[in-house]
C-alpha cells in the first residue's frame, strides 16, 4: 500500500521529459551545487555520504554517482540527484525516492507539520538515467529544475 | 660491647691497649651512622614519606570538595524536585543500582570512582581519541540526526530519528526501513553489540508532564539496559536553546530543559547509567544557547556546536576514569 501510494506521488509529482540526452552529460554533484545556489532554503543543507543515502533511500545499487543534501533534522529540505548506470533503473529510483518522501510525511506530522507544504510541492523528476527531487518550498523549485536540467 | 676500662686488675699496657681499642670504637661509631648508603637510603625514606603525606593531604581535599559538591547537586534537586523524587535521587541507589554499575565497568567487581550514585555528572577526564567511539552507538532525535551528516566523527554508528521523544521512544515504531518500521533500540540492534550507549532524548517531549516524561525516559533506559547489559549507558542533557525556539517548539525554554535535565540526571542515579551535562558546553554565561549557534529555530544545532559537543564528550568518559 505504502510502495503504491509512494510510486503515485512519484508519478505526481514527476516530470519525464524528452531531455533523455542531457542525462549523461550532467555531474551529480555539479547539479546539486547549483540547485542549492538557484533555489531558497530556510535551512542550511549538508551532503550526505553514501552509507547515510542508503539508509534514507535504501541500497544505491545501479546508481553510478550521486549528490545528496540533507537538512539535519529541523526542516524536510533536500536536495537528490542520482545518476543511473542504466536508464531502465529509472522507475525504480524514482520510487525509492517516493517512499522516501513518504516516510517523511509521517515523521513531520506529528513533528513538524507546517513543513509538511514543502513535501506537497517537492520536485521529483526523472530523465534518461537521471533521477532527481527537490525538496525546499521555493514556488519557482520545478521551473528553475527544468531549467538547470536543459543546460 | 663490654667497656674494658671498668675492668680492675688490668696491667697499664692493657689499659693502654683498651683506650686504643675504645678510641679506635669511639672513632668509627660516627662513620657507621652517616655512611654514604645509609644516608642516601634516609633521604629518600624521607622524601617519600613527605610525597606521600602530601598526596594523602591533597587526595583527602579532593575527596571533601567532590562531597561538599555532591551535596550542591542534592541541595539544587532537592529544590527542583518532588520531595519523593529527591529522596530516591540522593539514595544510594540499591543492589541492582550498583550491580549495573559495575556490568558497566566491564564486570571487574570494582566500582568506578566517580559512580553514579555519587557524582551528578561523568566528571572531567584526560581526552579519549576517536577510538573510544568505534564501539558506541548514539540514539536520538533530530539533534542526533546531525552527528552524521555535520560528520563529527566519521564512521560513528547513530539511530536518530526526528521528533522521537522519551515517551514515545520505547515503544513507537519511528525508524522506517526497509525491513519495515522499528523501535529505535530494534533499528540500534541491527549494529550487535555495543560497549557504550549515548542517549539524547527530551528536546521533543518538553511539552509534556515530567512525570510522563521520565516515566517514558525510564522505560526506554531499562529497555536499552536490557539490550546492552555490558555497556556503558550515557544520559546527555538535552542541549539548549535560544529564546526564539519557542515560537517553533512547545515548552522549549532554557528554564524548563535545566528543570527537566535534572530529573533525567536523578534518572541517571536510579538506574546506575551515566548522566552528561553536554549543555554546559553549549551555553553562553546567561545560560542560554547563542543565537548565532541556532540561525534555523533556535534548537538544531551549528557545526561548531557539534564539535563542542564532542569535545565535551571525549573529555568525559567512564574508562578514563577507571584508568586513573
Amino acid at each position: 500500500m505504502r510502495a503504491a501510494v509512494a510510486l503515485m506521488m512519484g508519478m505526481l509529482c514527476c516530470w519525464c521529459s524528452g531531455c533523455a540526452a542531457q542525462g549523461p552529460e550532467i555531474v551529480p554533484g555539479e547539479l546539486a551545487e547549483r540547485l542549492l545556489e538557484e533555489l531558497s532554503f530556510s535551512d542550511q543543507l549538508l551532503e550526505a555520504d553514501r552509507e547515510l543515502v542508503e539508509n534514507y533511500y535504501g541500497a544505491l545499487d545501479g546508481v553510478e554517482s550521486f549528490s545528496v543534501w540533507m537538512s539535519s533534522g529541523g526542516t524536510v529540505e533536500e536536495i537528490a540527484v542520482l545518476r543511473l548506470n542504466n536508464p531502465q533503473d529509472l522507475p525504480g529510483a524514482l520510487e525509492a525516492l517516493g517512499r522516501r518522501m513518504e516516510r517523511q510525511r509521517q515523521t513531520y506530522a506529528d513533528y513538524l507539520p507546517e513543513e509538511l507544504p514543502k513535501l506537497d510541492s517537492c520536485v521529483l523528476q526523472g530523465a534518461g538515467n537521471l533521477a532527481l527531487l527537490v525538496v525546499s518550498g521555493d514556488p519557482q523549485a520545478e521551473e528553475i529544475v527544468q531549467t538547470l536540467i536543459a543546460g | 660491647m663490654v667497656d674494658s676500662r671498668n675492668q680492675p686488675g688490668l696491667s697499664d699496657q692493657k689499659e693502654s691497649n683498651c683506650m686504643q681499642s675504645y678510641q679506635q670504637s669511639y672513632q668509627r661509631k660516627p662513620k657507621r651512622k652517616l655512611s654514604g648508603p645509609l644516608r642516601f637510603f634516609l633521604a629518600v625514606a624521607l622524601l617519600a614519606g613527605v610525597s606521600f603525606a602530601c598526596a594523602w593531604v591533597w587526595h583527602s581535599m579532593q575527596e571533601t570538595r567532590q562531597l561538599a559538591r555532591e551535596a550542591e547537586h542534592l541541595q539544587e534537586q532537592a529544590l527542583n524536585l518532588s520531595p519523593a523524587e529527591a529522596s530516591q535521587a540522593a539514595s544510594p541507589g540499591g543492589e541492582n543500582q550498583s550491580a549495573s554499575a559495575e556490568d558497566a565497568a566491564g564486570g571487574e567487581g570494582e566500582p568506578f570512582p566517580p559512580r553514579p550514585q555519587f557524582t551528578g555528572t561523568v566528571a572531567y577526564s584526560e581526552p579519549v581519541n576517536n577510538s573510544y567511539f568505534d564501539d558506541a552507538i548514539f540514539l536520538g532525535d533530530s539533534i542526533s540526526m546531525g552527528i552524521p551528516l555535520y560528520k563529527v566523527l566519521p564512521g560513528v554508528q547513530v539511530v536518530a530519528v526526528a521528533g522521537a521523544n522519551p515517551v514515545n521512544a520505547a515503544s513507537a515504531a519511528l525508524i522506517q526501513t526497509e525491513e519495515g518500521e522499528l523501535t529505535l533500540l530494534e533499528a540500534a540492534a541491527r549494529y550487535g553489540e555495543r560497549s557504550k550507549v549515548y542517549i539524547m532524548l527530551g528536546a521533543n517531549g518538553l511539552e509534556a508532564e515530567r512525570d510522563e516524561f521520565i516515566a517514558g525516559y525510564r522505560e526506554f533506559v531499562r529497555a536499552a539496559k536490557e539490550q546492552y547489559p555490558q555497556a556503558a549507558i550515557y544520559l546527555q542533557s538535552i542541549t539548549p536553546v535560544t529564546e526564539q525556539a519557542v515560537e517553533k517548539y512547545a515548552g522549549a525554554q532554557n528554564e524548563r530543559i535545566e528543570e527537566f535535565n535534572l530529573a533525567i540526571m536523578a534518572l541517571a542515579r536510579e538506574q546506575g547509567v551515566y548522566y552528561l551535562d553536554v549543555a554546559a558546553a553549549l551555553i553562553d554565561e546567561e545560560g542560554a544557547l547563542p543565537r548565532e549557534s541556532s540561525p534555523l529555530d533556535g534548537m538544531h544545532l551549528s557545526a561548531e556546536c557539534y564539535a563542542k559537543w564532542f569535545e565535551y564528550l571525549r573529555c568525559h568518559t567512564v574508562q578514563a576514569q577507571v584508568s586513573e
